[in-house]
């Protein structure tokens, strides 16, 4: 069996995101099935220029096909049309366009999968919202599986989502919050086959807190972010509760921020930033911490969260994201926040009461061990696929015609 | 595995929803307890305005106005002395100005003196007075002059008859001055009493304030100082668990001394349901 993974960028640089998820699924599904990569060879996903120069590659044994973005995104353009969109009414053309102004636009990739979708057996197409899996999805439909990490933000009220949803064969969720909210989109995605698997985390069977202390000179309790610092992420909210928490409660608690940063940073005696590290740094950071915190309101499955309760570590997240909101009430394992309010008094609980913090990450541990262990979520993906293989394939969709044709003008 | 088994046993279950309900909860305590707070900062806060000096003020009843009691008078008006006033003259009513009277006849032209050489005069006069007549019309003369006469006196009674009506509206808008003069004496009269009473109370309230603020400032002190006591007395308990989990191990340690098969029974009896560690430093 040979199964084809198509993602937006793919590589050992990118730590993060759905890119990042579908690397770990191909590096473990790799032990069970044929596994290829499709992508670009964009790298920076703001404007998905081209960087990758060879357009076939393995990657930690993987074999990689890489195909050009054929324009750079223009942010500013793709910023005004996507304002435009959202304000005023539009046609269904407008909003493909806008998938092509978000990018990465690469028709080649799209026009390999259309020619050569008899030579994979699937093709799990990962994030619902670019332009490949938009049209990858239509060319491939009948052997399409779908991980859309979806999360609730404006463009789900476009009306070219719920066709798309009702499109592949199966829909693989991070979460049980991402299924209802596609399933509110679309009625079809409910009766498409499914499950919620997520993605699991390759966490060392051993850290090393101090040694941690001792590179980066940390001393006394600290608090842990991880990942990029930037507005989206809801950081600017995390740096000001931070202060104000800091200031109100009088707490010598420290805030450890790890990852590349496209934010100012404060200046402040607590806040310590040491940049993008190394797996084996990360780790030991959370496993130091106190408490993991995670501000962002946008997140389908926030695999650094995982990572945290794998270590036995509690979380604090924000409230106003569903998925980490129903993670931390589902696994007891992290508590939450909606104001600064919830953010001060949760910290400080959390900061003063050792056997809470013990009990959260205990249950954050549970519930990593029994839904997000790599065993668990490649057979969740080789029992879908499974269940696939019993049922009556799908026929093929028609080839796209070309222009001339669908425009009458071959008569 | 005993160990484990025992730490299990000794965990609290926990519930993250009704830990946030906890917390919201302890948020909507602390708001209504911060909403005196917030007063009592709006009060700190407030920035303490002088109070007017009573003896500043300057009194509207100034010897500009009135004058000193018994000294000279200063001002132009006066509702205890006022001005006499002088009796004015209807100009219809009134003797004829001096140069109102009727003009002289024109035979007084050949009038002269009393004496003979008058008499002659006259009686030459009387001869040749067709001849000056024939020569000189002394009466359109005369005439014209009674004309000129009466149109300055028209004039000089309507210019009369003005100014008495000028001063007239005067003297009714001195009586109206007079009146509201009156009526804002009564007013400052009664400003400077509620003034006087409002000082009373400005300084009565600042005191009641100044007491509160003190007031205050004890009880968040005193505040301040339970929370403390709580926190040290929240870490005592953390403190007096720990010992009393520490002491349980020991108990349980003398235990297995004693009876080791019942123990590894026991032991063998759990072990199935127990969920395996990584992380067994760190549990």
């Amino acid at each position: 069996m040979k199964i084809a993974l198509v993602v937006q960028r793919y590589g050992m640089e990118i730590n993060g995101g759905a890119e990042y998820h579908a690397r770990l699924i191909a590096e473990h599904l790799a032990g069970h099935v044929d596994v290829e990569v499709l992508t670009t060879c964009a790298l920076d996903y703001i404007t998905w220029k081209n960087h990758y120069q060879h357009s076939f590659d393995f990657v930690n044994k993987i074999p990689v096909r890489r195909f050009k973005v054929l324009r750079p995104r223009d942010p500013v353009a793709f910023g005004r049309w996507q304002e435009r969109l959202l304000r005023y009414p539009h046609i269904a053309e407008d909003e493909v366009k806008w998938l092509r102004l978000e990018g990465p636009w690469s028709p080649s990739l799209v026009r390999y999968i259309e020619k050569n979708r008899d030579n994979y057996d699937y093709f799990i197409f990962f994030s619902y919202r670019y332009y490949h899996t938009f049209h990858g999805m239509h060319v491939a439909s009948h052997k399409a599986l779908l991980v859309p990490t979806a999360e609730k933000d404006d463009i789900t009220v476009f009306s070219i989502w719920p066709p798309l949803f009702a499109r592949p064969r199966a829909i693989i969720f991070n979460s049980i919050e991402e299924r209802e909210m596609i399933v509110g989109l679309s009625e079809s995605a409910g009766a498409i086959p499914g499950d919620v698997v997520g993605v699991g985390s390759n966490i060392p069977e051993r850290t090393n807190p101090a040694e941690f202390r001792k590179k980066y000179d940390i001393q006394g309790p600290f608090a842990v972010y991880v990942g990029r610092i930037d507005q989206n992420k809801g950081c600017a909210e995390l740096f000001d509760f931070f202060q104000r928490y800091v200031a109100d409660v009088k707490s010598g608690l420290k805030l450890v921020l790890i990852g590349s940063s496209v934010l100012p940073i404060p200046n402040h005696p607590s806040i310590l930033h040491l940049g993008f590290l190394n797996d084996d740094d990360k780790f030991n950071a959370i496993a130091g911490a106190e408490v993991l915190l995670m501000p962002s309101q946008y997140e389908s499955l926030s695999m650094v969260t995982l990572e945290a309760w794998a270590l036995g570590k509690v979380v604090l997240a924000n409230g106003r994201c569903e998925v980490l909101r129903g993670q931390c009430l589902r696994s007891n394992g992290g508590l939450f926040y909606e104001n600064y309010d919830e953010f001060a008094e949760a910290l400080r609980m959390l900061e003063q009461r050792d056997w809470l913090r013990r009990e959260l990450g205990f249950n954050g541990r549970k519930f990593f061990r029994r839904n997000y262990s790599w065993d668990v979520i490649e057979k969740k993906y080789l029992s879908l696929i499974e269940t696939l293989e019993q049922q009556q394939p799908k026929p093929p969709a028609p080839p796209i015609r070309p222009l001339w044709k669908r425009w009458g003008f071959s008569k | 595995m005993d160990q484990r088994r025992q730490q299990q046993q000794r965990r609290r279950p926990v519930n993250v929803a009704e830990i946030m309900a906890q917390i919201r909860r302890r948020i909507e305590q602390k708001k209504r307890d911060l909403k005196i707070g917030t007063e009592f900062d709006d009060l700190a806060a407030m920035k303490l305005k002088p109070l007017p000096d009573p003896q500043q003020v300057k009194s509207l009843k100034t010897p500009d106005l009135y004058g000193e009691p018994g000294g000279p008078r200063t001002g132009s008006f006066s509702m205890k002395n006022p001005e006499p006033r002088v009796q004015l003259v209807d100009p219809f009513t009134r003797p004829l100005l001096e140069f109102e009277k009727p003009n002289v006849s024109v035979e007084a032209l050949f009038y002269s003196s009393r004496g003979g050489a008058g008499r002659f005069l006259m009686i030459i006069r009387k001869f040749t007075r067709p001849l000056l007549k024939l020569f000189l019309n002394l009466d359109a003369y005369v005439y014209e002059q009674a004309h000129v006469n009466q149109v300055l006196r028209n004039q000089t009674i309507t210019v009369y008859e003005r100014l008495h009506q000028q001063i007239l509206d005067l003297r009714d808008r001195d009586d109206q001055m007079l009146r509201r003069i009156d009526y804002q004496s009564e007013w400052i009269e009664w400003m400077q009493t509620l003034r006087d009473q409002t000082a009373h109370y400005v300084k009565l309230l600042h005191g009641i304030q100044t007491n509160l603020v003190a007031e205050l400032t004890t009880l968040a002190i005193e505040n301040q100082n339970l929370r403390s006591r709580l926190a040290e007395m929240t870490d005592q308990l953390d403190l007096h668990g720990k010992r009393e989990a520490i002491m349980e191990e020991q108990v349980q340690r003398i235990e297995e001394t004693r009876t080791p098969l019942a123990q590894a029974d026991e032991t063998a009896a759990l072990a199935g349901n127990d969920i395996p560690d990584a992380h067994p430093d760190r549990s």
